[in-house]
């Protein structure tokens, strides 16, 4: 089937994928390239930042709980990632995710309004001096 | 115009409103059941966007105004279905939908692009603008992140949905109407 989606398309469709591509590349290489530092996990509960957990540092799997829009959410983490364990949601997306280890793939539980980023440790410091250089 | 002439133009007139009834009705069916069966991908907002097909069909046969008319009828019927009129997901879908139509109805008449093209546009716009309602109407900021995952889901689903357009659009490109 793909093989006949393949020779419908016109040089316009290859150029849509070809340009889409790019973009995706462009952003997933920005932000991969920060997941080789030293990692942290920011849980975000409405806009504010109310758990960091310093993932690069925890030796054992660490729990923790933070009060989402829809009740507890239990956050659980290991060495250089962090996932969702518990939540109250009608489909559980952020539980059934898993894993997030990767700066360019948040978790987001929007029932609960809470958002885990996994972040480079000291980005933020390292942009404020940028805009100093500026 | 003669008496037959009048009559003949009534009854296209009635067969277009049939058709379009019809495809609304299919469109807010399959949606409706897909609202039902989450994709084994765990990241909000993905789904194969099947009803979008009935959409390009609306938009070929009939054009922009018609779309926008399908479009806005399918979001808020489907959000009456399941009873989200006017709540979050109501919103988000309606922002989904207005950025799909537009680069739909933008673009569809572009010799360069085929209707796979169209349609994985339309899947990008829908990707770009939920993601937009989420930032205007639940303020998650980190949600963007989301964005190229969501973008390279729509091309896949956007091709598929076109490619099935393509294979609905000669079934309904009859002149016989009735008998």
């Amino acid at each position: 089937m793909w093989l006949k989606v393949w020779q419908t398309m016109k040089i316009g469709d290859f150029i849509v994928v070809a340009l889409t591509l790019a973009f995706v590349t462009i952003w997933g290489m920005s932000s991969f390239s920060q997941s080789s530092k030293q990692l942290e996990a920011h849980v975000f509960v409405e806009q504010a930042l109310v758990l960091t957990i310093p993932l690069s540092e925890i030796e054992e799997t660490t729990q923790y709980e933070v009060a989402g829009a829809n009740g507890p959410v239990i956050i659980e983490a290991q060495k250089n990632q962090v996932r969702v364990l518990q939540e109250r949601s009608p489909k559980h997306l952020c539980s059934i995710q898993g894993w997030a280890s990767q700066t360019f793939l948040p978790i987001v539980c929007l029932p609960n309004k809470t958002v885990i980023e996994v972040v480079a440790k000291g980005g933020e410091t390292e942009n404020e001096f940028d805009s100093v250089v500026r | 115009m003669s008496l037959t002439q009048s009559s003949d133009n009534k009854f296209i007139e009635l067969a277009k409103i049939s058709e379009f009834a019809l495809l609304l009705a299919m469109a807010c069916v399959i949606q409706f059941f897909e609202t039902l069966v989450p994709l084994p991908i765990p990241i909000p907002g993905v789904k194969i966007g099947l009803a979008n097909s009935m959409t390009i069909l609306i938009l070929y046969r009939y054009g922009r105004k018609r779309t926008w008319q399908f479009s806005f009828a399918r979001v808020v019927i489907v959000s009456l279905i399941t009873g989200s009129f006017l709540s979050v997901p109501f919103w988000l879908s309606l922002c989904g939908a207005i950025v799909s139509v537009g680069m739909m109805t933008t673009t569809y008449r572009f010799r360069a692009l085929s209707i796979i093209g169209v349609s994985m546009l339309g899947a990008i716009g829908h990707s770009v603008g939920q993601i937009f309602g989420v930032q205007i109407f639940l303020q998650i900021p980190q949600v963007i992140i989301y964005l190229p995952v969501l973008i390279v889901i729509s091309l896949i689903t956007g091709s598929l949905i076109g490619w099935l357009s393509l294979q609905l659009l000669p079934l309904l490109n009859t002149k016989k109407v009735g008998n």
